[in-house]
């Protein structure tokens, strides 16, 4: 072995990127005439670290829980399949108190309306 | 400490065609399951909870003149934390109940209620007076200034 084999060998391990533990989130998937909600729970995911991707037909959620002296630093992942249900140029997604919540709107043919039985 | 609370009697159901879950796609297995234990009167659950509310994890760190507990606490809201000190004693409540959103149906309940409790004995006095708590991305980050006598202090050694 030369000198610049062993050299790019130790190069390697010592480069190789800390592992990052991935959890599921836990998700609600709720659902009403206009849009289905998902809420999950990202605890120290900021605005920052979160990703929410859309690549029809998946979206896929990757947040990033940052790292501090004691805590790992941990990945957030959750991958959905969306049907043609979903209007994918109005899904909303907003973050508070550590927890998700994308708003997936149904196009229009999709959602439930209610027609009014009037009497003769 | 930790108790977590989950509603077993609600049956989980299918969840709607346009979001398949592909990083659970067992899980219509799991809730088959959930009623043949039932049915057979199996007491255990054995398939163990595979997601994370990630409620709980915390720690506590010392910056030299503070120490600095973060607890992760997703969806609870400040009217639901308690937070104490007494003599070197630290004490953390906490809860959420998990409710569906008005007018909206269930397909998949997994995010739990939760309660946490948990003291901490903390390893220098502190001053209470001057304690701080904000809660925030979903994590509790009380900062406790040392009292002044636990200060760390720089002492010269001089030469005999």
């Amino acid at each position: 072995m030369t000198q610049s084999t062993i050299e790019s060998a130790r190069n390697t391990s010592i480069s190789r990127a800390p592992r990052v533990a991935e959890l599921t989130p836990a998700v609600d998937i709720y659902e009403n005439d206009k849009e289905l909600l998902v809420v999950a729970d990202l605890p120290r995911v900021t605005p920052g670290s979160l990703k929410l991707e859309v690549n029809h037909p998946d979206m896929k959620i990757e947040g990033r829980a940052v790292a501090s002296d004691t805590q790992p630093e941990y990945l957030y992942t959750r991958t959905f399949h969306l049907d043609s249900s979903v209007d994918v140029g109005k899904i909303e997604a907003k973050l508070s108190e550590g927890v998700l919540q994308v708003h997936l709107p149904k196009r229009e043919p999709f959602q439930v309306r209610r027609i009014e039985v009037k009497t003769a | 400490m930790l108790t977590r609370q989950r509603n077993t009697n609600e049956l989980q159901r299918f969840a709607p065609f346009s979001l398949v879950d592909w990083d659970s796609p067992w899980a219509t297995f799991g809730s088959l399951r959930q009623d043949l234990d039932r049915l057979f009167g199996a007491y255990e659950r054995s398939i163990a909870d595979p997601y994370s509310n990630g409620e709980g994890a915390s720690e506590i760190r010392d910056t030299g003149n503070e120490l600095v507990l973060a607890v992760d606490l997703p969806g609870v809201s400040k009217k639901d934390v308690e937070l104490s000190i007494s003599g070197d004693n630290l004490f953390v409540r906490a809860s959420r109940t998990a409710t569906a959103p008005e007018g909206y149906t269930t397909h998949r309940r997994e995010r739990a209620s939760f309660k946490f409790e948990h003291a901490w004995r903390l390893p220098v006095q502190v001053d209470a007076q001057k304690v701080e708590a904000k809660l925030a991305e979903g994590v509790l980050t009380v900062t406790l200034p040392k009292s002044p006598n636990a200060q760390p202090k720089q002492i010269t050694v001089e030469a005999g």
